[in-house]
């Protein structure tokens, strides 16, 4: 319907404003139309005696012109003849309010009659003064006996009218009487309606406003606790619980769609950081380097680029899964291997491993991105000897792993950046091909969603540097752990 | 995907409310107004009763509550609402009963456009004729015998001796049937006191001559007339009863010459189970008289269109006034109603 159509459309204040008067307007129309019964039954039940109580008066009047016609023509004195003038003036007065026109209602043609009865009377009873006025005893007693005759009639007709006016009235009045017990009953029967209509107006307005609104409210709570699979029907008003419903489908389907994105967003970024340390090709090409120098008996050479070999592969197999520790120490003592033969043994290398940790697993390439950071910013050009110590030891629940170079240090501020993750800190990636220190933090930072997973310490320029990688232990591998037959493993290298 | 019930079922079960209780709000609302309306005051009636007539006509009878007279008046009363006149039954019943005379006297000093006034044929109604017509209002005579010396512009009447002929037939027809077992016949025709004599006479001397006419009734008839005092109540029905009670004296044929002698005559009929024994001709046509025939009371009763006579009355004044002319007379047609007529009409009904 078009008109539920246009109010449902209205806005909350409109609807209010709008129900609001269409209630008032009812009440207003009540309120005239019992006004104007009662006004209407008020006006008639007073009319309805005045026609007897006028017809009383014009009766006296008519007695008092016969009366004092009767008095001049027995005394002739002047007193007579003005109160004869006067009743003749009030009685001319009345009659001239009765009606000349014949109509078919009986009273009003009674009515009529008399006044045309009550001319002919005072033209006889005037008739009558002056042929007394004029001694003319013949003519004045003519006159009275006409005038009497006809003052006879009019009485008769005035008390005969006055009789049909009661019974009309009395029966009126008994009418009316009933009657405006059924204009108040009646009366009561509208306002009983228009109040009802009224409240069911407002219950029918309410409600609508409410109902959608109570339904949002329902479905923001479901979204509350998590859940977001909520959909309300589209309405397709255009009030405000209208407008509210679709922008929080709007909202709710945007929420849906971001959650799935972040998911998805995570795993692409695993992805691409483990796809930077993908060395197929370096692999293949050692291990054909390998082949032709065992063939050529060269067994120093052999050896070097099997562990460069080594060192690649444990890429390749590594890559998408966690790995030991004890797989991250072999791979850091690889790469400290093939880094004294290309510097010829100039960097030191020492390990203070707790044995008890060596299961611990964590992100493969973790350790040497730090040991190769330290090796070719710490120690590489400097003019002493460069030592590198790693040292793994448990604390609070963690695997604690600290590599020390006593190299060339970092600034604060430098170390700030690193810290925070700013990209500029972000050095080219090894010489080898393998993986940079950003990389490292960020994965452990995604990983363990703890910053202090990864720390980098140092006291200044010139006075080497600290890295501090902690790796929550899981709680039945610190029970392995804590077995009694764990030996410390240290060893020093050159 | 969870869907949140809303919307278009909760509207859909409530949208009907809104037009159903609109249109039971307004249905009470009028028929409270209707009732308070028609019941609060009269106004509708005064309105109605407020309509204005151009000429105001008193009609005057001596006997307005018989059936006949009313008939009359209801003929002038509708002819009267035709041509926007108004006919009223004048002074009929004021707190004081006047005579025929003083309602005329009346009706002038009220100023009236004409009169309507039965012929009594007194001579107190000749005077307050003349001074009526002296007055300018014209005067139009109805029933009795028409009486130009009055001065009244026209008469409405009956033929008395076209009438005393339909009489005569009836009687005739009648009086044949009976003899097929009867040697002779008695036929009383009932006189009033009351009635204007001239009429009575005429009408008697008619029937009388209808009978002796006919050459296989003659010498086989005794016609008389049987006076009956109309004066005072059931005078008339005594005098039929008393009649009808003489064995010796019960007529053949009884002939009532008005209504009220009908009536009388075949209640009496049937009080002194003469029926059969007494065969009866009454007068006027009116739903008791059609039932005494139905039965078999009355053998025949001869009528005159009543409501016809009080049309031409009102037409008479309304032509005089008009044009200043009116014809003299005005004649009702006369006819007999016996059984065959109620039956055919009867039927129509």
């Amino acid at each position: 319907m078009r008109l539920e159509k246009f109010f449902s459309d209205l806005s909350i204040r409109k609807k209010l404003i709008l129900t609001y008067s269409i209630t008032a307007v009812i009440m207003l129309m009540a309120d005239l139309f019992v006004y104007r019964n009662v006004y209407q039954t008020v006006s008639t039940l007073d009319d309805v005696f005045e026609g007897n109580i006028s017809l009383s008066e014009l009766s006296e009047s008519l007695d008092t012109v016969q009366y004092t016609m009767t008095g001049f023509l027995e005394t002739k004195s002047t007193d007579d003849m003005d109160a004869y003038y006067k009743a003749y003036q009030d009685y001319s007065d009345q009659i001239a309010s009765l009606p000349y026109e014949v109509t078919g209602e009986r009273t009003v043609r009674m009515e009529r009659n008399i006044r045309m009865m009550s001319d002919r009377y005072l033209e006889v009873t005037d008739a009558a003064i002056e042929a007394k006025r004029g001694r003319n005893i013949d003519k004045y007693r003519l006159q009275y006996e006409n005038a009497t005759t006809l003052y006879g009639y009019l009485r008769v007709y005035i008390n005969s009218l006055n009789n049909e006016l009661l019974n009309s009235n009395s029966t009126n009045y008994l009418e009316m009487t009933r009657s405006f017990h059924t204009v108040v009953v009646a009366n009561v029967l509208v306002f009983v309606w228009i109040t009802l209509l009224n409240i069911l107006l407002a219950i029918i307005v309410v409600r609508r406003i409410t109902k959608p609104l109570a339904t949002l409210a329902g479905a923001a709570g479901q979204v509350a606790d998590g859940n977001y699979d909520v959909v309300i029907p589209d309405t397709n008003v255009k009030d405000e619980p209208g407008i509210l419903i679709t922008a929080f489908n709007r909202m709710l389907d945007s929420i849906r769609r971001g959650v799935v994105t972040e998911v998805r967003l995570h795993e692409a970024q695993l992805r691409f950081l483990q796809a930077q340390i993908n060395p197929h090709f370096l692999f293949n090409t050692l291990n054909a380097g390998a082949q032709l120098a065992m063939m050529e008996d060269a067994d120093r050479t052999y050896e070097y680029i099997q562990n460069v070999a080594d060192f690649f592969r444990y890429n390749i197999k590594k890559q998408d899964t966690p790995v030991p520790l004890s797989d991250e120490i072999t791979m850091v003592d690889t790469y400290i291997y093939i880094i004294n033969i290309r510097f010829s043994g100039e960097v030191g290398y020492e390990k203070d491993v707790d044995p008890s940790l060596l299961s611990v697993e964590l992100p493969a390439m973790t350790l040497q991105p730090v040991v190769e950071n330290a090796v070719s910013h710490g120690i590489r050009d400097m003019a002493g000897e460069g030592v590198i110590r790693m040292r793994v030891s448990g604390e609070d629940g963690c695997c604690r792993i600290d590599i020390t170079d006593n190299g060339a240090g970092i600034t604060p501020e430098k170390l700030f950046e690193i810290q925070n993750g700013k990209p500029s800190v972000e050095e080219p990636s090894g010489e080898h091909g393998g993986i940079g220190l950003q990389n490292v933090i960020s994965r452990l930072r995604l990983l363990y969603k703890d910053d202090r997973v990864f720390e980098i310490n140092s006291e200044g320029l010139g006075k080497g540097t600290t890295v501090t990688i902690r790796i929550p232990i899981p709680v039945e591998t610190q029970e392995e752990n804590d077995a009694p037959d764990a030996v410390q493993i240290t060893s020093q290298e050159s | 995907m969870k869907t949140v019930p809303e919307g278009k079922k909760g509207r859909g079960r409530y949208h009907w409310i809104l037009p159903l209780l609109l249109v039971l709000t307004t249905i009470a609302t009028a028929l409270a107004l209707f009732w308070s309306q028609r019941s609060a005051n009269l106004s509708g009636k005064k309105e109605e009763a407020l309509k204005t007539y151009d000429r105001y006509y008193a009609f005057i009878s001596d006997e307005e509550n018989s059936s006949f007279w009313k008939e009359v008046y209801e003929g002038a009363h509708k002819e009267g609402e035709d041509t926007d006149a108004f006919v009223e039954d004048f002074a009929s019943d004021l707190a004081v009963g006047y005579s025929l005379e003083e309602r005329i006297r009346i009706a002038v000093a009220s100023g009236v456009d004409g009169i309507i006034v039965e012929n009594v044929n007194r001579n107190a109604e000749k005077n307050e004729i003349a001074a009526a017509t002296e007055a300018g209002i014209p005067v139009v005579l109805v029933g009795g015998n028409d009486d130009a010396g009055t001065g009244r512009i026209s008469y409405v009447g009956i033929s008395r001796y076209d009438l005393g002929g339909l009489y005569g037939r009836q009687v005739v027809i009648l009086a044949k049937k009976l003899l097929n077992d009867r040697k002779r016949l008695k036929i009383t025709v009932l006189t009033g006191k009351n009635a204007d004599a001239e009429s009575q006479k005429l009408l008697i001397s008619t029937i009388r001559d209808s009978v002796s006419a006919d050459a296989d009734l003659y010498g086989r008839i005794d016609f008389e007339t049987r006076e009956i005092d109309d004066f005072g109540t059931f005078a008339s029905q005594r005098s039929v009863t008393e009649l009808l009670m003489d064995p010796e004296n019960v007529p053949d044929i009884l002939v009532a010459l008005n209504e009220e002698h009908t009536n009388s005559a075949y209640q009496a009929a049937v009080d002194n189970n003469v029926v059969g024994q007494c065969s009866i001709i009454g007068y006027y046509d009116s739903e008791s008289i059609r039932k005494a025939i139905e039965n078999e009371i009355l053998s025949a009763t001869i009528t005159v269109d009543a409501v016809q006579m009080g049309k031409d009355c009102t037409t008479a004044l309304n032509e005089y006034l008009d044009s200043g002319y009116v014809s003299e007379y005005f004649m009702a047609d006369t006819y007999v109603v016996d059984k065959e007529t109620v039956k055919a009409q009867g039927g129509e009904e």
